[in-house]
């Protein structure tokens, strides 16, 4: 069972092993989000701005646009909403490499409450032109989302859940089905992969002819793949 | 040390005036307020830090102007220094021209990062200044009074001043005032921000007050931000400026002139000011 803000700092931290432009940035919440793991391999890099989103996001824009690869950890409530504006203004606008990992994003945020939820986070974070947004739901794919963010050099935002879960078979992919294909398609992203997995279980052994369509990556899309994935579905998303 | 003479520097000032007003009524009125009141500022840190040696603009000192609605001011002074043709003024802040309303870093080459929407500029020089820490560069942030209202410039205040970053600079033109303003109200405080100095400096921040229209006391407080005499702390510089500085008209109605149109009289009853002032 895997934190994915701890896996992903795990990697963030890999990468900057060779590439000392790689910087993290945190809102006071290290602790919870991964960002110790980076804090306590780079310290030079790291810098906890404080109980403070906008200046945190507007501030790795201004590292950015100086040439550095910032990563800036906080829960995804604080950033999506706290720092909307920074992020729309200072990383949007700009097309500057900033990558918001949210930690605790979604609606299961245990004891914090509802102040901690992002129920809209991803219609909010999906209309930024130029921003991708990424949902892994394990391990394997949070590594493969830190990857792909590295390699693409545009703003991003990482959604990661407050709970751990196991890892999933299969290859990481934007898109993929997890296990074979079916002619009945739950589509999915994020941690409801894993709750789409079990009730896929449960109404295969029912005789339901069904599969999990999981969305590692949910902005952009890449539609012909979409399409490509869905050919054989007679029942669900027809695209 | 100045590079040029103060005198000179003055009448650069004076020219950079008549730029602005100019370009602001051929496109049919504007920021004149602002733009006017930040001119010294400006006009110093341009020709006498940020740009004084060529240098490539990844290599010099960043400039933010985060009061980004006076965007006109700095490319009035690029084209009166020549890092802009004077004829591409023409077309400030028409469709496609490049030169936006507010700074543009992905159309204008040579800004330094995006601006206009209030308060952000403080806080994107926090992580410039970061990047640049063992550089020997430094981040200049412009900044209004009005835009000090702004809940993110104090957080930029704090995680500075924690950070102990010191080749930061606040440069907030306090033009006493802002747009619409209080005046409907006496009894309400009329300047934008009571007591400026005081709060950075509470905030943990060198601070230098300073007549904004004095080039010689702008360039002192500049070099001694630059210095780095107080290593641990980021600067900032309390200008005191006149909104819509060298016009009688916009100084004696500073809310009016903020933001807006002027007729072809009250144009060249400005003009005729700042030829003759």
């Amino acid at each position: 069972m895997d934190k994915l803000g701890y896996a992903c700092a795990r990697r963030v931290t890999e990468i900057a092993e060779s590439n000392n432009k790689v910087w993290v940035l945190d809102g006071d919440l290290a602790t919870s989000n991964g960002a110790e793991i980076f804090a306590s391999r780079h310290v030079s890099r790291f810098i906890n701005i404080g109980i403070a989103e906008q200046v945190l996001v507007s501030a790795a824009a201004g590292m950015a646009a100086c040439g550095l690869r910032p990563w800036v950890f906080s829960f995804g409530a604080f950033l999506c909403y706290r720092a909307y504006d920074q992020l729309r203004v200072c990383v949007v606008q700009t097309k500057l490499p900033v990558v918001l990992v949210g930690s605790h994003s979604g609606a299961l945020v245990g004891r914090n409450g509802k102040t901690h939820t992002t129920l809209n986070d991803i219609a909010l974070m999906a209309t930024l032109p130029g921003l991708s947004v990424w949902t892994p739901a394990d391990r394997h794919d949070a590594k493969f989302c830190v990857d792909q963010i590295h390699a693409a050099e545009t703003p991003a935002y990482l959604r990661l859940p407050r709970e751990s879960v196991p890892a999933i078979a299969g290859t990481p992919a934007p898109v993929r089905w997890l296990g074979e294909a079916h002619s009945v398609a739950i589509i999915s992203a994020g941690l409801s992969s894993h709750w789409a997995l079990g009730a896929a279980a449960i109404l295969r052994a029912k005789g339901v002819d069904v599969g999990v369509l999981h969305f590692c990556q949910i902005a952009p899309l890449d539609v012909e793949r979409v399409r490509e994935l869905l050919a054989g579905v007679d029942c669900g998303i027809r695209g | 040390m100045f590079l040029s003479s103060a005198n000179q520097l003055m009448s650069d000032c004076r020219s950079i005036r008549r730029s602005i007003v100019e370009t602001l009524y051929a496109i049919g009125g504007g920021h004149y307020g602002g733009a006017l009141s930040v001119v010294e500022i400006l006009t110093v840190l341009c020709r006498e830090f940020v740009y004084a040696e060529e240098a490539a603009d990844d290599s010099r000192d960043k400039l933010i102007l985060s009061k980004g609605h006076a965007a006109i001011a700095l490319y009035a002074t690029w084209a009166h220094f020549g890092r802009l043709d004077a004829d591409r003024l023409r077309d400030y802040g028409t469709f496609q021209s490049g030169l936006e309303g507010h700074p543009d870093m992905t159309v204008t080459p040579g800004i330094d990062f995006s601006t206009g929407s209030l308060g952000q500029g403080l806080s994107v020089g926090v992580g410039m200044a970061l990047a640049m820490r063992d550089t020997g560069r430094h981040v200049w942030a412009v900044l209004g009074d009005g835009e000090c209202q702004e809940g993110q410039v104090w957080e930029a205040a704090v995680a500075a001043a924690r950070c102990r970053i010191a080749n930061l600079a606040a440069i907030v033109d306090a033009n006493g005032a802002q747009d619409f303003g209080f005046g409907y109200d006496q009894t309400i405080a009329q300047s934008p921000m009571t007591a400026l100095p005081e709060i950075w400096r509470a905030f943990g921040w060198n601070v230098f007050t300073v007549d904004g229209h004095s080039v010689g006391e702008l360039h002192d407080a500049f070099s001694r931000a630059r210095s780095r005499q107080t290593p641990s702390k980021p600067t900032a510089i309390i200008a005191n400026t006149r909104k819509g500085a060298g016009v009688d008209l916009f100084e004696q109605n500073p809310n009016q002139y903020h933001c807006t149109e002027i007729t072809p009289d009250e144009h060249r009853l400005a003009m005729g000011e700042l030829v003759n002032g």
